[in-house]
């Protein structure tokens, strides 16, 4: 078992270079994971204030603005001391201050409406510019219609009628309202952390068996040709079901409940099923590459598209029709489909399209060892 | 009658328009240093690929311990050490892990394994060194692991191809003493080179490759034999006057006789006495000399005369 043995010395060798990637893949992974997970949207409403008022307005269009204003947000009155209003900004009782004159809508009519209004922000209070946006929107759209020749209670009606229509938010999918489980996350990055890591490793280790004179030195030994193979096969097997077990001890003990469920099962089937089209591309790349910068390159170029494309870093439900049409070429959309049923999955028994998922990423390691059997026999040709 | 180790009959080897061997015949003899000797590109690399069968050959045949020679002679390549001109070592495995490999690679036994690789280390000095990693070593001690490697399971036959390329004056004794070495214990050895002074050295039969074709061989005294220049005698001569260097050409087994700059050089076609001719001559005409020395004819006369161009002229 002499390349065999051969095969681990050198991967050995290269532990450190593997080490980084995976501390910086698992970084991530986590960092994307935490994010992700913090940041899911299962529901939407509307953001509601505390803003202060005073209306000192005589006219209509005051009282308009305060009644549009008070639909979403809690109207509060100012208090008259300076200091009682500092305290109240300063304890954020109120997150914005708005200060209607007396002439506002004497000025308004007569379209000096730069300075129309005073409005306070709270500072450091994102929020409250919300507010203005509010008060904007809704002074455009009664400047239409005074400007249109409404008159000022007409106009200000028509301006709080036409604000009561809502934009429509809705779910691309119901599913997507539910809560993800963080292990989803994890096993969403994987296609990227898997090939990276099976570049890095495989690929570098029959590089070094690959290399023309290595080769030749090689086949001028007594071991023959299929004994040779054979290790080199059983070592690139070794080196996926090591990093592969590595990931999967890593879930399990991130997510020892999750890792336990049927879904958990299948997700570990499902990353067992791309790490084959990670050893299958490794394998590939590792007779093409002719240097370490060329591997480098491919294995960014490769992880990062696959990724992208198959919908691991974009979700595909936005990605449009054209470009999910050739997101079908890349197996990680086969996977991370696969990825999205099983944590969507109720039972078992909705589990046949997961298995149809998994044929098609598993055609996908067929196909690139078939090719790369192919490019072995032309260069062996070409020799 | 020794028997034949590899016999190369009618070989051609062609890359497209290229024809690299062209009708070769060779045989090499079990206990020879055989010397494969020829300028870059005259086909060397490509005749020990086919003896290897690293390569497939257009016509011909390769035989090697009396069999044919094909990619699955696992059993005549077990009998065959192999030091390629490039160094085919892991750069990840230290000294004693990469000889282990190559060996490995023939002997299953660990316990002799072991032996084995102790033996090449100590064979190619490399005591001292067994933990480091290749890109430590200097390039003269990369060349020994790389002979190491290619003759730690003690074979028969040892094809050598340019072990010394780029290795210092040391190394590079070291290196064919070695060789001679393995030869004393029973080895045959194959060895190509384009420094004929090598080639002198250690080989005990040597054939001269041009544009894929053997020009010549033989011992080093044959292929000597073949060519018309026997010694060159120099002489420091001032103010030879034009009649008196055409009487030299005249003296008999003078067939060249160059004057430049004071200094004589005369090429004799073999014969006895030359020297004691061309000194009486001087002597007869009083002529005052000052340095006189002779060569005798090198490999590169051979092939000079041979091929009409320097061994060297295309390093």
């Amino acid at each position: 078992m002499q390349v065999f043995k051969a095969f681990f010395k050198i991967l050995n060798k290269n532990k450190l270079s593997m080490i980084i990637y995976m501390g910086i893949y698992l970084a991530l992974t986590i960092v994307m994971t935490q994010s992700a997970s913090e940041s899911d949207t299962t529901d939407f409403s509307k953001v509601s204030m505390d803003i202060g008022v005073d209306n000192q307005d005589k006219g209509e269009l005051g009282e308009a603005l305060v009644e549009y204003l008070s639909k979403e947000n809690n109207i509060k009155s100012i208090p008259k001391e300076r200091e009682e209003l500092l305290d109240t900004m300063y304890y954020r009782e109120i997150q914005y201050v708005l200060v209607i004159p007396e002439d506002f809508t004497e000025k308004f009519i007569a379209g000096e409406r730069e300075e129309a209004l005073e409005g306070t922000v709270v500072p450091g209070n994102s929020t409250a510019f919300l507010a203005e946006m509010e008060i904007n929107e809704f002074l455009k759209t009664l400047g239409m219609y005074v400007d249109g020749g409404f008159a000022p209670d007409k106009a200000a009606e028509q301006a709080l009628l036409d604000m009561k229509k809502e934009s429509h938010v809705e779910f691309l999918s119901r599913e997507d309202a539910k809560e993800k489980p963080s292990a989803y996350y994890f096993f969403q990055y994987v296609p990227y952390i898997f090939l990276c890591i099976m570049l890095v490793s495989l690929s570098v280790v029959l590089m070094t068996f690959n290399d023309k004179d290595m080769d030749a030195r090689n086949k001028c030994s007594s071991m023959s040709f299929f004994q040779r193979n054979l290790q080199m096969i059983l070592g690139s097997i070794g080196i996926m079901l090591l990093e592969y077990v590595f990931f999967m001890v890593l879930a399990f003990v991130m997510y020892p409940d999750y890792m336990k469920s049927v879904a958990g099962v299948l997700s570990a089937v499902n990353a067992l099923v791309y790490m084959l089209v990670c050893l299958s591309i490794a394998f590939f790349v590792g007779r093409l590459a002719r240097n370490d910068g060329e591997l480098n390159m491919i294995a960014n170029v490769i992880g990062l598209s696959f990724s992208f494309l198959g919908g691991a870093f974009v979700p595909l439900e936005i990605m449009s029709e054209s470009v999910k049409k050739v997101s079908k070429f890349v197996p990680s959309y086969w996977y991370v489909i696969a990825n999205n049923d099983i944590w969507k999955m109720e039972s078992i028994k909705d589990a046949g399209n997961i298995y149809k998922n998994f044929l098609m990423t598993g055609a996908f390691a067929v196909a690139v060892i078939a090719a790369a059997m192919v490019v072995n026999r032309l260069k062996a040709r070409s020799a | 009658m020794a028997e034949k180790i590899v016999e190369i009959e009618n070989l051609v080897k062609r890359y497209k328009e290229l024809v690299a061997l062209d009708h070769l015949n060779l045989t090499v003899e079990e206990g020879e240093i055989f010397g494969l000797l020829g300028p870059n590109g005259s086909g060397k690399t490509t005749a020990i690929s086919c003896i290897l069968a690293l390569l497939s050959f257009d016509k011909g045949s390769v035989k090697v311990f009396g069999e044919e020679i094909q990619p699955d002679s696992y059993n005549v390549k077990r009998q065959i050490g192999v030091v390629l001109q490039n160094v085919a070592v892991f750069e990840e495995l230290t000294v004693q892990e990469n000889i282990d490999y190559f060996c490995g690679l023939y002997i299953k036994d660990k316990a002799t394994r072991k032996k084995y690789v102790e033996d090449a280390i100590e064979f190619a000095g490399l005591q001292d060194f067994r933990k480091f990693l290749p890109k430590k070593l200097s390039g003269g001690l990369l060349r020994r692991l790389n002979i190491a490697c290619g003759i730690a399971h003690k074979p028969k036959l040892i094809i050598l191809d340019e072990p010394t390329v780029a290795v210092d004056p040391q190394s590079r004794n070291r290196i064919l003493e070695g060789i001679q070495k393995l030869n004393k214990e029973g080895a045959t050895i194959i060895y190509t080179s384009h420094y004929m002074e090598e080639v002198e050295q250690i080989c005990s039969r040597i054939a001269i490759l041009d544009k894929g074709r053997c020009v010549a061989s033989g011992t080093k005294e044959e292929l000597k034999a073949m060519i018309k220049t026997g010694e060159k005698i120099h002489i420091e001569v001032v103010n030879l006057k034009p009649e008196q260097l055409e009487e030299i050409r005249a003296l008999q087994h003078i067939y060249r006789a160059e004057y430049d700059k004071g200094m004589l050089e005369i090429r004799c076609s073999g014969g006895k006495h030359n020297l004691v001719r061309v000194l009486d001559y001087f002597q007869n005409q009083e002529i005052s000399l000052g340095r006189v020395y002779t060569e005798l004819p090198t490999l590169n006369d051979v092939f000079l005369e041979i091929t009409g161009k320097e061994l060297r002229d295309s390093e």
